[in-house]
């Protein structure tokens, strides 16, 4: 009986592996389909819908697995449509919000919607540091304010959607 | 839907842990507009930068138009032959105090379809061409020898 809990957690690596690649292809769409939507302001403010998926798999596998389909999802919008500089902004912008949302996540204080909040601010922030350095150009954190109250706004809303997806979906999913 | 049933899906989806999160971040964003805002009032100077270094610097209340090449040259625009622009370029146009990329043939056309700025602080970018146009304060403590490159 000791045994069981590896093994069960490890039983059905084929399906963990096949869930993920659908979850990695459903992130990618939605960041296609936001890239054909009009900006709703400012660069940098953007709706983030693929943060959903990214926010249930952190909850229902790992922190490991969720970073590994945001950098696939990232790497392959890049070459399809964002471009260089898009996937390096998104990648700086996952890469801080998933530290802190799992950081976030294991205090156990804070909801699933509490903690895409913050991983939505962390996203804007990420974003803006490295376009700081790649312009070599401080005057952008005037854009503070602004990419914090959009990546509060599009953290929240993102996080309550996936609070109820999370709810529907079928707890033998991966 | 009454508002019982929206305070208990409320309720049922955020902690209170979350609460105070958002609290400070807000109190956060807040503070930092009003810090920006103090800082930045009506500004004087339009700097434009290549690369993170400074190549030209205009008044805010002098219209003109020029055009600045990847290699850091500037030139005006009422030089009719375009032919001579060179690629990676962007056209800054400075007119009523405001200040916008009217053109450049980066890929992504961020720096054309940002909108056009006209307060200390603010700024465009062009990240393909690594070009920033920035609005600083040129009144004041004799910031003006920066004019001439
Ligand atoms: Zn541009």
């Amino acid at each position: 009986m000791a045994m069981s809990t590896p093994l069960h957690n490890n039983a059905r690596p084929a399906r963990r592996i096949a869930s993920l690649a659908l979850l990695t292809t459903l992130a990618l769409m939605f960041s296609y389909i936001e890239s054909l939507l009009p900006a709703p302001g400012p660069p940098g403010v953007k709706l983030g819908i693929a943060n959903i998926v990214i926010v249930i798999i952190l909850y229902r596998c790992s922190a490991y697995e969720a970073a590994s389909v945001n950098f696939l999802r990232v790497a392959l919008a890049g070459l399809l449509f964002t471009g260089l500089f898009g996937a390096l902004y998104s990648a700086a912008g996952a890469f801080l919000s998933l530290i802190g949302m799992t950081l976030l996540k294991k205090t156990r204080l804070f909801s699933m919607a509490g903690v895409s909040m913050a991983g939505g601010v962390l996203h804007n922030l990420g974003q803006l540091i490295i376009a700081a350095l790649l312009v070599e150009e401080t005057s952008l954190f005037y854009y503070f304010p602004l990419l914090l109250f959009s990546g509060i706004a599009s953290g929240i809303l993102t996080g309550i959607i996936a609070t109820l997806v999370s709810r529907k979906l079928p707890t033998d999913l991966f | 839907m009454d508002v019982s049933i929206l305070l208990i899906m409320f309720r049922d989806i955020f902690k209170k842990a979350d609460i105070i999160l958002l609290a400070v971040l807000l109190a956060g964003g807040i503070f930092a507009s009003i810090a920006f805002a103090r800082s930045g009032s009506a500004g004087g100077l339009v700097s434009i930068k290549a690369g993170g270094k400074a190549i030209a610097s205009y008044s805010l209340d002098q219209d003109r138009t020029v055009i600045v090449s990847s290699d850091g040259s500037v030139s005006d625009l009422d030089v009719t032959d375009t032919e001579s622009v060179k690629p990676g370029y962007n056209t800054i146009q400075i007119k009523d105090g405001i200040v916008s990329v009217i053109e450049a043939d980066c890929h992504n056309q961020v720096c054309v379809n940002h909108k056009p700025i006209s307060h200390e602080g603010e700024s465009i970018i062009c990240l393909p061409h690594k070009m920033v146009v920035e609005i600083e304060s040129g009144k004041g403590d004799g910031d003006v020898d920066t004019i001439a490159q």
